[in-house]
């Protein structure tokens, strides 16, 4: 294991932003939140007033390995930390494991954490915020497509004076297509094993070209709070979005530019734009990025789609992203509770939706 | 008789008794091999198994397994100092260029004292001497049309009376006409399902996949002072992959019908999974995040007869479940899902309440672990003729350490492997079944 701090120059090498669409695709598996794939992604982890638990289970009858980053996109004076601490599992057929992660789990058969240690997992420090990526390898850390891994995150704090919420999200799982009778239907090729991850739909799933954001007023009232007497409530929405491609050799932070198109129950259109994320995107909705379209006048709830723009030649700018929303609902009393949720792909490349898919890739740092 | 011969007989007869809505069936009737290959020919060689349940993208029927409501306006109300429960449900037609029309059912499954008629109920303790305790299943429909990448929500207990760009209910930046209504749940308290099918304006489904659902179950203290909760997932979409066989009134099947199915398909729809995976906290298990968890399983059969709750009560599907610890060992238990299960992992291996759970395989004290996973699996029952599909969503529980108080919910979606051989069948009423009154 080692610990990476730092910048170092590079340059993220070929993003590329493709249309996919040869036949037989948009049959395919694509990303997915509740199928197992061989890259796991937790859009959210944080160490801060709450913490995480991370768990990570093999679905497989064959032993398997992972090498994880975590990635703290906190941001100092303006500028994402892009901190990458990396570490590696091991897990046994169908094993499930898990770890807090502002503790990390030791290898030690004796402590009071029950199970087979998966392998020496670090802590993350105080004030983490960012997201945490698992790439499924052979023993030797080459990268495999036998789509074992499937994850979830936990996300809160009970007693202790502090907030007493909890909320629950899927890892995104992007398969690996292993052959052309995988989960990338006909394209699908066997994983080269290289140290680029291509999200192309031949290697692994590509990028779905956006995803789609179900919201309540941001600001407002909640209903079922203000039914039951409450009507000093308030819902809030916060966001945690990934660029989909990394480069974890170079360590350039992935920056992309997307677009939100909201729309609320009358019918009434707006769009915000750019709203740039760089590295990692965390706020919530009433932040300036939004610049307070997600606070509707006339209605309770909304959707929106998140996606990049689209150039000239309708050719997504720039590489979607994936994230998972996490509400706040505070009633008056001053209890409250965050739930979470996986946000829906977008998958329409067809305007005026238009997710059109978008290849990328995920670039591991060379250790062998 | 052979043995293959009675489990056929055993089969037709159960569908014949499903089938309570054949009476417009279409007299051409395609094997399964035949329907099987056009299926294939339409979507191309290789994606039909690409295609399964999926909780993550717009899909053209979709399911909400866990509803629950108990308001200040139930019977009996929620006092001052209990807990109120309601649901939020948000559906979007994703589709920004076409308006859609959707079919809803709202399925009670509230059990009630005697008969459905009689007093709600959730153990034989709660009725009167001579009383049963009797697991219910109505459906309730309803039917309502969304304007081209209209989102709206409702609580299930207020329903909408009208939707937003109804005539009746106008806004300035309306182009499109919604129209309909939503239905709140038949009673309060209320524990079920809500299931919403993709039709067009004469009730047939259509191959088209705009839905986005989702539902957040929100508790309160009635009066403040104790802990609001809130618990979020999405809905159970199934994608619309082919017209069937069939005609409107016939079901709509998710996945291939099974060899030796006479069912005609109104149209084809994604298959259930063939196995569930939960991830969860071992029940009792102290947290990372300073928290005591438990863990709370619904699950509901992929076959559904909507239009005859009596043979739907007739259905129960055994799930099969492989409980993993961290260390790799493995037990299993069987739990039989009637219409609608809702059960902390606790109580599926010992009796209910908190008695016993000690004893429990998903008890933290016999695993030996914080977390695990179990691997759910509907069995196919001898009738072969539909299949044991099952679907469900998990809530979790945080106490607090000192009282054991509920401080936080949280839900999420199951994950899945493979998908089901031999299809599932959802018969369905053709609204207006239930009108209002």
């Amino acid at each position: 294991m080692s610990t990476v701090k730092g910048l170092r120059a590079g340059v993220m090498a070929s993003i590329l932003a493709g249309v996919a669409l040869a036949a037989g695709i948009a049959q395919a598996q694509g990303f997915s939140t509740e199928r197992p794939g061989s890259i796991l992604i937790f859009p959210k982890v944080v160490n801060t007033d709450v913490n995480t638990v991370i768990q990570i289970t093999n679905t497989s009858n064959q032993l398997t390995y992972a090498h994880c980053f975590y990635v703290n996109g906190a941001t100092v004076n303006g500028q994402p930390l892009w901190q990458v601490t990396d570490f590696e599992l091991a897990l046994t057929r169908q094993q499930p494991t898990h770890w807090g992660a502002s503790t990390g789990r030791a290898v030690n058969p004796v402590d009071s954490v029950g199970g087979l240690d998966p392998g020496l997992v670090p802590p993350i420090p105080p004030g983490f915020t960012g997201y945490l990526v698992c790439v499924e390898t052979s023993v030797d850390g080459t990268p495999v497509s036998a789509n074992s891994l499937i994850g979830v995150a936990t996300v809160g704090a009970i007693g202790d004076g502090g907030p007493n919420v909890v909320s629950k999200y899927n890892a995104v799982g992007i398969p690996g297509c292993g052959s052309t009778l995988g989960p990338c239907g006909t394209d699908g090729t066997a994983n080269d094993g290289d140290n680029v991850l291509s999200l192309d739909n031949h290697e692994y799933a590509a990028c779905p070209g956006g995803v789609y954001v179900n919201f309540e007023s941001e600001g407002g009232p909640d209903p079922a709070l203000v039914n039951a007497g409450n009507t000093a409530s308030t819902v809030s929405t916060n966001l945690s979005l990934v660029p989909c491609g990394i480069d974890f050799e170079n360590l350039i932070p992935e920056t992309t530019t997307i677009a939100a198109q909201i729309r609320d129950e009358f019918e009434t259109v707006s769009s915000v734009f750019p709203i740039g994320v760089d590295c990692y995107f965390e706020d919530p909705l009433s932040a300036s990025p939004f610049g307070g379209a997600f606070t509707l006048s006339s209605s309770t709830f909304g959707t929106a789609i998140l996606r990049p723009p689209l150039g000239g030649n309708g050719v997504p700018v720039g590489v979607p992203v994936v994230g998972v929303a996490n509400v706040l609902r505070t009633a008056d009393d001053g209890s409250q509770d965050t739930a979470a949720t996986n946000l829906h792909f977008c998958t329409d490349e067809t305007a005026p939706a238009s997710c059109v898919t978008v290849n990328s890739e995920i670039r591991l740092p060379t250790f062998r | 008789m052979a043995v293959g011969e009675e489990m056929k007989r055993a089969g037709r007869e159960r569908s014949n008794e499903m089938r309570t809505i054949n009476a417009q069936r279409s007299a051409s009737r395609l094997s399964p091999a035949i329907l099987a290959a056009s299926l294939i020919l339409a979507l191309g060689a290789g994606s039909v198994s690409a295609q399964v349940s999926s909780s993550d993208t717009a899909a053209g029927y979709v399911v909400l397994p866990k509803i629950m409501v108990h308001t200040t306006g139930g019977t009996p109300p929620v006092d001052s100092g209990g807990t109120a429960i309601d649901t939020i449900v948000q559906i979007t037609n994703v589709n920004q260029a076409t308006a859609v029309t959707v079919d809803c059912w709202w399925v009670n499954a509230n059990k009630h004292c005697g008969t459905d008629r009689g007093p709600i109920c959730t153990t034989n303790a709660d009725c009167s001497p001579g009383l049963q305790c009797v697991q219910g299943w109505i459906p309730l429909d309803f039917q309502f049309t969304l304007t081209p990448g209209q989102p709206v929500g409702f609580l299930a207990s207020n329903g909408l009376s009208a939707l937003p760009c109804d005539p009746t209910f106008p806004g300035i930046h309306c182009i499109g006409s919604a129209g309909g209504s939503v239905r709140p749940v038949p009673e309060d308290p209320f524990v079920g399902e809500l299931k919403c099918l993709e039709v067009d304006s004469d009730d047939t489904p259509i191959i088209s996949n705009d839905l986005k659902v989702e539902a957040t179950i929100v508790t309160t203290t009635v009066g403040g002072g104790v802990a609001t909760t809130a618990a979020s997932y999405n809905g159970v979409g199934f994608t619309a992959q082919a017209a069937g066989s069939g005609g409107p009134a016939d079901p709509i099947c998710l996945g291939t019908p099974p060899l030796g199915s006479t069912a005609d398909c109104a149209a084809t729809y994604a298959p259930c999974p063939n196995v569930l995976h939960l991830e969860h906290f071992f029940d009792g298990a102290t947290t990372e995040l300073g928290s005591i968890a438990s863990t709370e399983l619904t699950l509901v059969p992929c076959s559904e007869d909507l239009g005859s709750p009596a043979d739907q009560l007739d259905l129960t599907v055994t799930a099969n479940m492989l409980v993993y610890n961290e260390f790799e060992q493995r037990f299993s238990t069987n739990s039989r899902v009637q219409c609608y299960q809702s059960v902390r992992l606790s109580d599926i291996d010992t009796q209910p309440g908190v008695a016993g759970d000690q004893f429990s395989i998903f008890s933290v004290g016999v695993e030996g672990t914080i977390t695990g996973q179990t691997r759910i699996r509907g069995i196919q029952g001898p009738q072969g003729q539909l299949g044991y599909g099952l679907t469900g969503v998990a809530c979790e529980n945080h106490s607090a350490v000192a009282d054991g108080t509920v401080l936080a919910k949280t839900a999420f979606n199951l994950q899945h492997v493979g998908f089901r051989e031999d299809g599932d069948a959802v018969f369905r009423t053709q609204f207006p079944q239930n009108p209002p009154p």
